[in-house]
């Protein structure tokens, strides 16, 4: 069996021989001068050894931590291969090899990189860093073999981990060329210490020990001059010279022919070493050249030879360029660069074997329960059959241990063919292409699958109608098949913006879906919400996004309700339940607080929406807080497809102080970011940015895009497409205050009835407010004050209770008159005071404690209505006892704000300490 | 595809031809190799280079044999020059 620790929360087998910390062995040269170095630098950051093969880099680290001593300094270690270029294992790996330290050490992190949506890597490396940190012990890790990855999301990683690592840790990096990390940074800061070729070339000296000391040579000093000059101190060149050199006689005989050959050493110096191996060894040497690790049984499997491990245990003492993995002689590996070398005779020399040798290997793994290797060497063996097998048995535990990459990539390597017999291949090659969003690609795949399921077609036989015998490796897949294949197509229609068939593959998918599918069910559900919501049924699309989310995180995915957050809030925002829609926001807040120094992807879009809702309140000053807030916490804790959002916010900032080109900029700024995902786009950038025109007088422009997009007053009415009509409507408005025309105005008119029927229908709440606050707009404009003014009372009533304020100030100078007539009449008294007060624009927000203060000293009356919501909403809780910070923490908002509110209703309501205003608040009925 | 030639130290035996893309193998008499042939693209030549790196070669000079195209991004006011080099 081959050994491996299995982490209980996870399928991934980790190779307990690539954390082995190698130890100093018999057949090594001492490097003291190098070793003094590394001592030295053990103060900095990193530790860079950076050198082509061959020149000693792992025996140097091995020497150097073998005189550190045990108690001094703790030392993991892992010696990386190419499957280590999966993020998610290179640093799976890397927290194993600090456990080796440190058994509880980074439990926390790791958890995170193997939850099924793991948050942004920064926040997993933060989690880490605070875990090491806190054990407060030295250690010194060591990555060896880092020329193997090659993922630029694992340099980025590292060099966020280099830039916050814990003073008391110290990196080494060993690697064949130079890292893509920020060397002349980190050189210029004194933070790395480099050992590069020239450095560790073995000196005369060095040479000359080796040689005579440690290979029991004999050399005269001629000849180790020669040998050293003709290697320009490779160590590799000097060992293979060694092994040619042992037990020959005429050594000054070998030393002048080698120093007068022109060739490359490797090639006269192997072909030297393997003409002195007896043709049994030569054949396993070449043989299992193939291999990344060697073991007894595995090189048995692979060269059939019954006394594999004597010859692997004799390699290691004639220093044959085998390292010992572990310390019971049981994994060993070749030196890489010999390994590369045997590996091209063996391509020369015995072509025919290589395919043989790799699927006995392949067969070796898979039978120790070991697929990863078993797959990459029944690739190597160009088997493909063997290859799909495998890889479809693997496919479910790698897609759920978020390999899913590793899985696409396999599944790009199989020749179309093996793919098309194998239904449950070609499901999963599907899922690879939606993933790139190669939609057509996918769907051929689904098709595929599709028709050997409706041909019923039994594994192993032919069919007359799909032709050759399908293939099924894993019939347990198959029940779940055709519910998979629903879900893709609803995911992918989704993403077209066919909501339609979204929908309706979804509920088939639904339909299809064994009980215990859960990640596929909850992911159709949440698709059904969307296209619920597309459709304007808003009150079920939240019930089956909820759902959806739900379902997902019961499969152990906790954060996905941070990033559906917004898709909740905003269908409670369309239903015009903005407190409800408040509170999702901040329960969520709360949710990403317990996980204190991490960041999850989507905190930042919570702050977001909070601002959008702020900004509504007119608190407008809480409401840029929230968005810079956002801002602060960084690209990775935003979702990409939110980014848009952040431009358009600003925007409606900037309207909302009355900046209006400014704003129109920012939604200019807004499209240029703006990528189509599967969430209805019910606000258009481009019809928002035709209210500012409007606001700017630019009629022609607006009729211009009213024509552009074809809209019409007669238009069939849908709710995909409402924020354009209600634009239409006020562009119409606008023609009529222009040029007179009752046409326009009866066109509005009946349009905009046609919008209140069917939003009263579905209960979208914020619609209804628009589509009043238009119609009292429009009835005013051609003199009909006393419909204005029954419009404008119902838009009071829904608004007043939920603290809708922009609403109405956002409209400008007309909606002033009509509140001012309003009030007049003694409509809605202190809310119409109160909406009134928010025209000021920007003066307002500088200035609010001013003029508050300016109120006081006239001795005029306080009104509840000079004060803001949020004011009333902090005294409200001062008179609950809470304290500043924690209101702060409840409202998330900061304190400094907090204090500021309380200032400002202090000087409105002429007090000057907390007991004062919780009792003259309550006298004015404001708690 | 363009012709390359790689410069490398030490005269190479002809079995790493394969190993390094196919590239034909020249030993030279001042004790260097060139290998000279069709590279598909950046993509290949880098390929190239990491083989020859993990075989602990020591590369000399490279040079392209190929005229440079037009739409390609050596300047074109040098492209005379490239033969001679």
């Amino acid at each position: 069996m081959i050994e491996n620790s299995t982490d209980k929360s996870t399928n991934i087998p980790l190779l307990e021989t690539k954390l082995f910390v190698p130890g100093w062995r018999a057949g090594m040269v001492s490097r003291p001068r190098l070793v003094d170095r590394m001592n030295q630098g053990l103060e900095r950051k990193l530790t860079l050894v950076s050198a082509p093969a061959g020149f000693g880099k792992t025996t140097l680290a091995v020497e150097w931590l073998s005189g550190l001593g045990e108690g001094r300094r703790r030392t993991g270690w892992v010696s990386l291969d190419q499957s280590d270029s999966e993020p998610i294992l290179f640093w799976v790996y890397f927290i194993a090899a600090l456990q080796k330290v440190h058994a509880d050490l980074g439990r926390e992190a790791l958890a995170l990189l193997r939850s099924s949506q793991p948050p942004p890597i920064e926040s997993i490396l933060t989690t880490l860093i605070n875990e090491i940190n806190a054990i407060g012990e030295d250690l010194v890790l060591i990555l060896d073999d880092y020329h193997l990855i090659d993922a630029p999301a694992i340099h980025a990683a590292l060099e966020f981990f280099l830039e916050h690592m814990p003073p008391r840790m110290h990196l080494l990096i060993a690697s064949r060329c130079d890292p893509p990390l920020p060397l002349a940074r980190l050189r210029a800061r004194g933070d790395s210490l480099e050992f590069r070729a020239a450095d560790l070339s073995f000196r005369a000296d060095e040479a000359a020990a080796f040689l005579n000391d440690v290979m029991d040579l004999r050399l005269a000093p001629a000849e180790v001059e020669a040998l050293e000059k003709r290697t320009e101190g490779w160590i590799a060149g000097l060992q293979l010279a060694a092994l040619s050199m042992q037990g020959r006689e005429n050594l000054p005989g070998f030393v002048a022919d080698f120093a007068g050959d022109d060739r490359y050493i490797v090639d006269y110096l192997v072909e030297e070493v393997l003409r002195r191996q007896s043709g049994r060894v030569r054949d396993f040497l070449l043989q299992t050249s193939i291999l990344d690790r060697l073991s007894g049984p595995l090189c048995e499997a692979v060269t059939g030879l019954a006394d594999s491990r004597n010859i692997l245990e004799m390699l290691e003492r004639d220093n044959l360029f085998v390292i010992p993995l572990d310390d019971k002689r049981r994994w060993y590996r070749y030196h890489h660069l010999f390994g590369d070398v045997l590996r091209a005779y063996f391509h020369e020399e015995q072509a025919d074997k290589v395919g043989l040798c790799h699927r006995r290997a392949s067969e070796w793994y898979d039978a120790n329960a070991s697929a990863l290797e078993a797959i990459r060497h029944a690739i190597a063996a160009e088997d493909y059959p063997m290859a799909a097998r495998q890889i479809e048995l693997a496919a479910p535990a790698l897609f759920a241990e978020t390999l899913g990459n590793t899985l696409y990539a396999w599944l790009k390597r199989l020749p179309e063919d093996i793919v098309r017999a194998r239904p449950v291949l070609c499901v999963w090659s599907a899922w690879s292409y939606l993933d790139e969003s190669h939609f057509e690609a996918a769907d051929a795949r689904l098709g595929i699958a599709e028709a050997w399921l409706a041909a019923g077609a039994v594994p192993g036989k032919a069919t007359e109608t799909a032709g050759p015998a399908m293939i099924v490796a894993d019939e347990t897949q198959i029940p779940a098949l055709p519910g998979i294949i629903a879900a893709a197509r609803s995911f992918y229609t989704q993403a077209l913006g066919d909501m339609r068939a979204s929908e309706r593959f979804a509920r088939q998918a639904l339909e299809q879906l064994p009980e215990d599918s859960l990640v596929w069910r909850g992911g159709a559900t949440a698709i059904l919400g969307l296209a619920t919501w597309t459709s304007g049924d808003l009150e079920t699309a939240y019930r089956y996004f909820l759902n959806g989310l739900e379902l997902i995180r019961q499969t152990g995915n906790s954060h996905c309700h941070i990033t559906g957050t917004h898709v909740l809030a905003d269908v409670r925002v369309a239903q015009g339940r903005l407190r409800e829609a408040c509170e999702i926001y901040r329960q969520s807040l709360r949710y990403t607080r317990e996980w204190r120094g991490l960041v999850i992807r989507g905190t930042a879009d919570l702050h977001l929406g909070l601002c959008e809702l702020y900004r509504e309140f007119d608190d407008l000053l809480a409401a840029t807080e929230q968005l810079q807030q956002g801002r602060r916490l960084g690209e990775m804790a935003a979702l990409t497809e939110n980014r848009y959002r952040w431009c358009l916010a600003e925007g409606l900032l900037e309207e909302s102080k009355g900046n209006t080109q400014a704003a129109l900029e920012k939604i200019e700024e807004a499209e240029r970011v703006f990528v189509r995902d599967a969430v209805p786009h019910v606000r258009p950038l481009a019809a928002l940015k035709v209210r500012l025109w409007l606001a700017q007088n630019r009629l022609q422009d607006a009729l211009d895009w009213a024509r552009k997009h074809k809209l019409s007053a007669d238009d069939e009415l849908s709710y995909i497409r409402e924020f354009e009509h209600l634009t239409l409507a006020r562009v119409l408005i606008a023609r009529y205050r222009s040029e007179g025309k009752d046409k326009s105005i009866m066109e509005a008119l009946r349009l905009l009835e046609g919008l209140a029927q069917s939003a009263a229908e579905a209960r979208r709440g914020a619609s209804m407010i628009g589509i009043r606050i238009l119609q009292a707009l429009a009835c005013d404009a051609r003199g009909d004050l006393a419909r204005a003014l029954q419009h404008l009372q119902v838009a009071l009533v829904s608004a007043e209770p939920e603290g809708y304020v922009r609403i109405f100030a956002d409209e400008g100078p007309a909606m002033r008159k009509l509140l001012r007539d309003a009030l007049a009449t003694g409509m809605a008294q202190s809310y119409t005071r109160r909406l009134l007060s928010a025209f000021d624009g920007s003066a307002r927000v500088d200035s609010g404690a001013a003029t508050a203060a300016r109120k006081n000293t006239n001795g005029s009356a306080v009104l509840p209505e000079h004060l803001t919501l949020r004011e009333r909403e902090i005294l409200r809780l001062i008179a609950a006892g809470i304290k500043n910070q924690d209101i702060a923490d409840q409202l998330f908002i900061s304190l400094h704000t907090v204090k500021r509110h309380i200032a400002n209703a202090y000087g409105k309501l002429g007090v000057s300490e907390r007991r004062e205003a919780v009792a003259r608040a309550s006298e004015l009925g404001l708690l | 595809m363009d012709l390359y030639e790689f410069r490398i130290a030490g005269q190479l035996s002809d079995r790493w031809s394969e190993r390094l893309g196919g590239l034909a193998v020249q030993r030279r008499e001042d004790g260097t190799t060139t290998l000279v042939g069709p590279v598909r693209d950046q993509a290949d030549l880098h390929g190239i280079f990491i083989r020859m790196r993990n075989l602990g070669l020591s590369l000399l000079s490279l040079r392209r044999l190929t005229q440079p195209r037009h739409n390609d991004w050596a300047p074109r006011e040098h492209s005379a020059n490239t033969d001679r080099c």
